[in-house]
């Protein structure tokens, strides 16, 4: 028990000293999920916690890998399923009238939802003129979103999640997996079809520093990414989605995070939505 | 709550236009945690859909509500029955809202209310009517007398206008007969 | 205290008698109903169902329950029923704010839209009506095809003719005062035989279908549906199936207005954004960014 709370307890002032040094906050979020991540990093670098505190304040190369670790995102195919469904009735065919739909995953990490959302624009048919960039600080993760090849343990989640989605769908009530994975007998893996994985640019971004192209967006992706920064860069950060969106393009964050501060106001929230610049109009 | 014996769920006042005065005068005087419902049908401007609620919450010591179609009905709560609606008690204690043609000129109609609370409550139910111009609310206060509930009619002559209490006397002989103090303290030794 | 009087036999007033059915009786007959006539009368309220239930007795001259379970399964008697089982609207403009607030959403309207809007139960024509003299006075009439639903024919039938049978001239004129037209409201109708006869104009686009809205659906999605006042009539768990059903056929970013004093069933709000909490209109969610694009 005691050694449990004295854990804690040194997380939190190995937060607060990554905060000191690093762009990122994590001190609200430290959690089991966050426990768990950097006993990994403790194992993996055979160190314990002095000395990971000791690393931080002095090696900033170090620092970066330790962020890396930490914000790796664990994402699946269709993950809230109420999300994808408004996209897919509600927002997404909105788009049907556009030459080319530009879409940018911010954080994309493995990848999963950048194919979730090019199987709701195969099935709206707008797959051909979809241009996709994803982005991640994650080089890692970056490889496995390229090559598209899954471990399908979630199985079960997976194809729950998948079904409920596209079934909600009307010219599309019956659509099977293998229309968009080839499901491997040997080892469970799943792996994209290439029609869909030659779509999406992934390359390496980072949030706060790097630039993106110059072209803007449709539809910014950017989940479960926010939360880890604090303040500042959050603001920071929408700046810069609110400049790279079209009038009227929309903003898709992590469910539990939301637009604050001075960017509240130039965004509107509409469903799962935030729509740049739209004092809401009424239209059918 | 319990006197003489008897477990009341509710209490049901109505009233026309006029009677908003002796509502707040009553509400005024009753007991903040006075534990039953006490549910309003009064005559109203359908024009005005709000100012009334907040008219009867400066006065009252309960808190006075509006309710919407299927609300739970609860105790320690005024229910003021909302304009051009009529409000009624169903059987799974909630209040269901109608918009069925008028009832004597009047939607809501007292006679509505008063009907479907001796309907539901049968006997555990006291009803009350105060001053008023027409005869909407008589033959549902009726309904709760042959019900066997308990019946409360404002006493004439405090009335500014008496067409709906004679009219309720005409039809038969309450357990009350009462003015607005003494309707209030009657209340509250029910409540004590 | 002692009573002053000794009570005796109850005798309820007529209207909460209700044919002396008692609560299993209601339950029974309201299924056995609902059975035949395919409409969810077992989902009402008792009070109201009973109501209701005398009316359609007494204006069928039925002498019993036998008397009328008879004339159920030999069929004569359905339109009848649904004729006189639903609550017609007593007045024009009902609620002004919320025809004012729905004008103002109409005046904001990208130009040269077209759309449809669903009046799924359309139980008389006031408000049908009302709404069509509000987009005349908009210069709207032919861009708003209108869809009336009812289950009985004959309500149909007057709506695509434009008659109201209810005799309250001055509750809707006072009304159109208040929503403070462009126009005057005599204008709008002529007496036929001391009947209100919209004019025929105004009834350029609107379409009628017979039947319940939770059996029959339009086959276009609606850009706005008017619900108001049609939920009380029904318990929450029909209530919810029909927003359920509605909010399949309302257009990404389109409206359903509710009565003001209606809650939306919880577990819809997820599909809906309340934009005017007093007058209860709900955009669900999504919009057509096609013909709102500026840039």
């Amino acid at each position: 028990m005691t050694e449990k709370v004295e854990n804690i307890a040194e997380i939190r002032i190995f937060l607060r000293e990554l905060k000191k040094h690093s762009s990122y906050d994590f001190c609200d979020y430290s959690d089991s999920s966050i426990m768990r991540r950097v006993s990994k990093i403790l194992n993996d670098n055979k160190i314990d916690m002095d000395q990971l505190i000791t690393r931080i304040r002095t090696d900033s190369e170090f620092v970066e890998n330790v962020v890396q670790d930490i914000t790796v995102n664990t994402t699946e195919f269709f993950r809230d399923p109420w999300m994808w469904k408004e996209l897919y009735k509600n927002y997404l065919p909105s788009l049907k009238n556009k030459k080319i739909i530009n879409i940018w995953h911010a954080g994309c990490s493995s990848g999963q939802e950048v194919y979730s959302n090019l199987i709701l624009l195969n099935e709206l048919g707008l797959l051909d003129k979809s241009r996709v960039v994803a982005t991640d600080i994650n080089n890692e993760m970056l490889k496995i979103a390229r090559t598209g090849v899954y471990n399908a343990k979630y199985n079960k989640t997976f194809d729950d999640n998948i079904r409920d989605v596209l079934e909600c769908g009307e010219m599309s009530a019956d659509v099977s997996v293998e229309k968009y994975f080839d499901i491997s007998e040997d080892d469970g893996t799943i792996r994209i079809k290439s029609f869909l994985r030659k779509i999406p640019v992934f390359k390496y971004h980072d949030l706060v520093n790097g630039d993106i192209d110059s072209i803007k967006f449709d539809i910014i992706f950017c989940r479960n990414v926010l939360i880890y920064f604090n303040t500042s860069l959050q603001t920071r950060i929408l700046q810069k989605f609110h400049k790279k969106l079209v009038n009227r393009g929309m903003l898709i964050l992590g469910n539990h995070e939301g637009v604050n501060g001075f960017y509240r106001a130039k965004f509107s929230k509409d469903g799962p939505v935030y729509i740049k610049n739209s004092a809401y109009t009424f239209q059918f | 709550m319990e006197i003489n014996g008897k477990k009341y769920k509710a209490v049901v006042i109505g009233g026309s236009a006029g009677s908003f005065s002796v509502v707040s005068k009553i509400l005024s005087k009753m007991s903040p945690d006075f534990p039953l419902p006490v549910i309003v049908c009064m005559h109203r401007l359908k024009h005005v859909r709000s100012g009334l609620v907040e008219g009867l919450n400066l006065k009252s010591k309960i808190k006075v509500v509006e309710p919407c179609d299927k609300d739970k009905i609860e105790g320690n709560k005024v229910y003021l029955a909302p304009s051009n609606y009529h409000l009624f008690i169903e059987f799974d204690n909630t209040f269901s809202l109608s918009t069925e043609s008028v009832h004597n000129h009047s939607r809501p109609a007292i006679d509505y209310t008063f009907s479907s609370a001796a309907y539901t409550y049968r006997d555990k139910v006291l009803g009350i009517i105060l001053t008023g111009a027409n005869k909407d609310g008589a033959n549902g206060l009726k309904d709760i007398h042959d019900k066997n509930g308990t019946t409360i009619v404002q006493d004439p002559a405090s009335c500014d206008i008496d067409t709906m209490t004679k009219a309720a006397l005409n039809l038969f002989e309450p357990d009350y007969i009462l003015t607005p103090e003494k309707i209030a303290e009657y209340l509250n030794q029910l409540a004590s | 205290m002692a009573r002053f009087i000794s009570k005796t036999v109850p005798t309820l007033s007529s209207f909460e008698r209700g044919l002396g059915l008692g609560l299993k009786d209601v339950r029974e007959l309201s299924a056995f109903m609902s059975d035949v006539l395919g409409i969810p009368y077992d989902h009402m309220p008792v009070s109201f169902f009973k109501r209701r239930l005398t009316n359609v007795f007494a204006k069928n001259n039925i002498r019993n329950v036998e008397h009328f379970k008879e004339l159920l399964t030999s069929g004569d008697i359905k339109e009848n029923i649904y004729h006189d089982f639903s609550v017609s609207i007593t007045e024009m403009f009902r609620d002004p704010g919320f025809w004012r607030y729905l004008r103002s959403l109409l005046q904001n309207l990208s130009p040269g839209k077209t759309f449809t809007v669903w009046f799924p139960d359309a139980s008389s024509g006031e408000e049908v009506f009302s709404f069509l003299i509000l987009i005349a006075e908009l210069n709207m009439l032919d861009r708003i095809k209108v869809i009336c639903q009812h289950p009985s024919s004959r309500i149909t039938e007057d709506i695509r003719k434009g008659i109201l049978r209810n005799k309250n001239a001055e509750v809707n004129a006072n009304n159109y005062i208040r929503i403070e037209g462009n126009g005057n409201f005599k204008d709008y109708y002529s007496l036929q035989d001391n009947i209100f006869v919209l004019n025929t104009y105004l009834l350029q686009n609107v379409e009628t279908v017979t039947g319940h809205f939770l059996n029959t659906a339009i086959n276009e999605p609606a850009g706005l549906i008017m619900f108001r006042n049609k939920m009380i009539y029904y318990d929450k768990e029909v209530s919810e199936k029909g927003i359920k059903t509605l909010t399949g056929k309302l257009s990404p970013g389109g409206l359903i207005a509710i009565g003001g004093k209606e809650k939306m069933p919880e577990s819809t709000m997820s599909s809906f954004k309340c934009i005017n909490e007093k007058e209860r209109v709900f955009k669900k969610h999504g919009f057509d960014i096609s013909w709102n694009n500026g840039n």
